[in-house]
């Protein structure tokens, strides 16, 4: 990795990346045998839902971990890997009640802070960027990249995680639970969409229509969509000449006014996505906005619905021409 | 030298450049150097920060954790004389059950 690459990496990956390199540690590698050299290792069954509980034990130097027994392989190699950050990283300090979900970090600052930065060092030790940036280079499909991760023993939810952070702009990922709820969502990067809120009933219809490849990746318990963005988009005939967005967007409103599940505001909500996305995009073409806008229409519960609609799509091109018209 | 040598020992562990067992080298180094520069300076410590240090090893995480955090290195010793005690989780009842939990055991 390039020094400049390097230094941007915050300091608890570096640490990782500095671990693995030191013991010769590669991706699947035996992380109990590693554990075990460093720290007393202990497994209970913890009465409360933490996964494990990290401290030092008066009169020795040697840090105790213990691991909540009842964890699935995939969560517990997890665990143990982030067990590792709190060892390694320098600043870690007392005893540390761990929660690896990276939804449940409630409470103070320092806390999350440092529960945060042992998931980031657990990631880079078990799925080390390099070697995952290698993967993305040489395969075509999230899927066939997600299997090659996922065969070292970590979870759905990691691999998500690392490849999110390490894909190109344009990739969105939502997991689903078994009911189709989010449960962990996120884009890369300079990427107009964005991913839906936890907690809320995930319909992958709207991303599906306005993005170039659509991946669903099921496990045992859960489902992940990955989406790729950046269609390449052509303008039709109209969009060059003749109708104005304005005239189209009111018509819509219009016919919109007495639906019941459409914003008050709706005029003012659509005109604030547009300028909003036409001051901060850097797009070089009105295909490009276009498909910014598309994204971004996608992303806002209350309005990814007039997606559904033909002349919609239409107000869209046709205000990308506009806006670029006037920036010539 | 390299520029990473030039750096301090806990400020490159600051860094994500060194581990914490890693200061036996820099002491090491420190030794078979020709600097004019203190060892405490070498290392990054200050002179009670350095004093603690020697007496007790375990001391050299509060003091990088007192940097990390902008604590005062007092506050942050204080935090290591009650090790067991000073523990972190996710709200105050989980962490009150899981101490009485651990005490129960016997494991603080």
């Amino acid at each position: 990795m390039a020094q400049r690459q390097r230094d941007a990496l915050e300091s608890e990956v570096k640490l990782a990346s500095l671990v693995l390199g030191r013991f010769g540690l590669v991706p699947g590698f035996e992380i109990e045998d590693f554990v075990r050299e460093y720290v007393e290792l202990r497994e209970e069954l913890i009465p409360f839902s933490v996964d494990a509980v990290f401290f030092y034990r008066a009169s020795r130097n040697t840090p105790t971990i213990i691991l909540n027994s009842n964890l699935s392989p995939q969560r517990r190699r997890f665990t143990l890997a982030h067990e590792m950050g709190h060892f390694f990283i320098p600043w870690h300090v007392g005893t540390i009640i761990c929660h690896t979900d990276p939804g449940s970090h409630m409470g103070r600052y320092l806390y999350k802070s440092m529960e945060t930065e042992a998931n980031r060092f657990a990631s880079e030790l078990l799925i080390p960027s390099e070697w995952l940036l290698d993967l993305i280079s040489k395969h075509q499909t999230v899927r066939q990249i997600s299997e090659v991760v996922r065969d070292t023993g970590v979870s759905g939810t990691a691999v998500n995680i690392a490849l999110v952070n390490n894909l190109p702009a344009g990739y969105m990922f939502v997991q689903t639970n078994r009911w189709g709820v989010v449960q962990y969502s996120g884009e890369t990067g300079s990427t107009y969409a964005r991913a839906p809120r936890n907690g809320i009933i995930f319909d992958a219809t709207v991303f599906e229509r306005v993005s170039a490849n659509y991946e669903l990746i099921q496990t045992e318990s859960s489902t992940t969509h990955w989406f790729k963005f950046g269609r390449e988009l052509r303008m039709h005939h109209e969009e060059e000449q003749g109708y104005d967005s304005k005239a189209i967007i009111r018509k819509i409103v219009d016919d919109l006014k007495d639906n019941a599940g459409m914003p008050k505001n709706l005029l003012c909500k659509i005109n604030g996505v547009v300028g909003g996305l036409n001051s901060a995009a850097d797009c070089a073409s009105p295909e490009e906005f276009a498909d910014a806008l598309f994204q971004r229409f996608a992303s806002i519960e209350d309005l990814c619905v007039l997606l559904s609609r033909p002349e919609f799509h239409q107000f869209i091109r046709r205000k990308s021409v506009e806006l670029f018209r006037e920036i010539i | 030298m390299s520029s990473k040598k030039e750096k301090a020992f806990v400020d490159l562990c600051l860094e994500g450049e060194a581990l914490l067992t890693d200061i036996d080298r820099y002491v090491e180094s420190w030794h078979n150097s020709k600097t004019k520069t203190s060892l405490h300076d070498y290392l990054g410590l200050k002179l009670d920060e350095y004093a603690l240090w020697v007496e007790k090893p375990q001391a050299l995480r509060y003091i990088i954790s007192s940097r990390k955090n902008d604590v005062p290195f007092a506050k942050a010793i204080s935090q290591m004389e009650q090790q067991g005690i000073a523990a972190r989780a996710a709200d105050h009842d989980e962490l009150t059950e899981v101490v009485k939990w651990l005490k129960g055991k016997g494991m603080l």
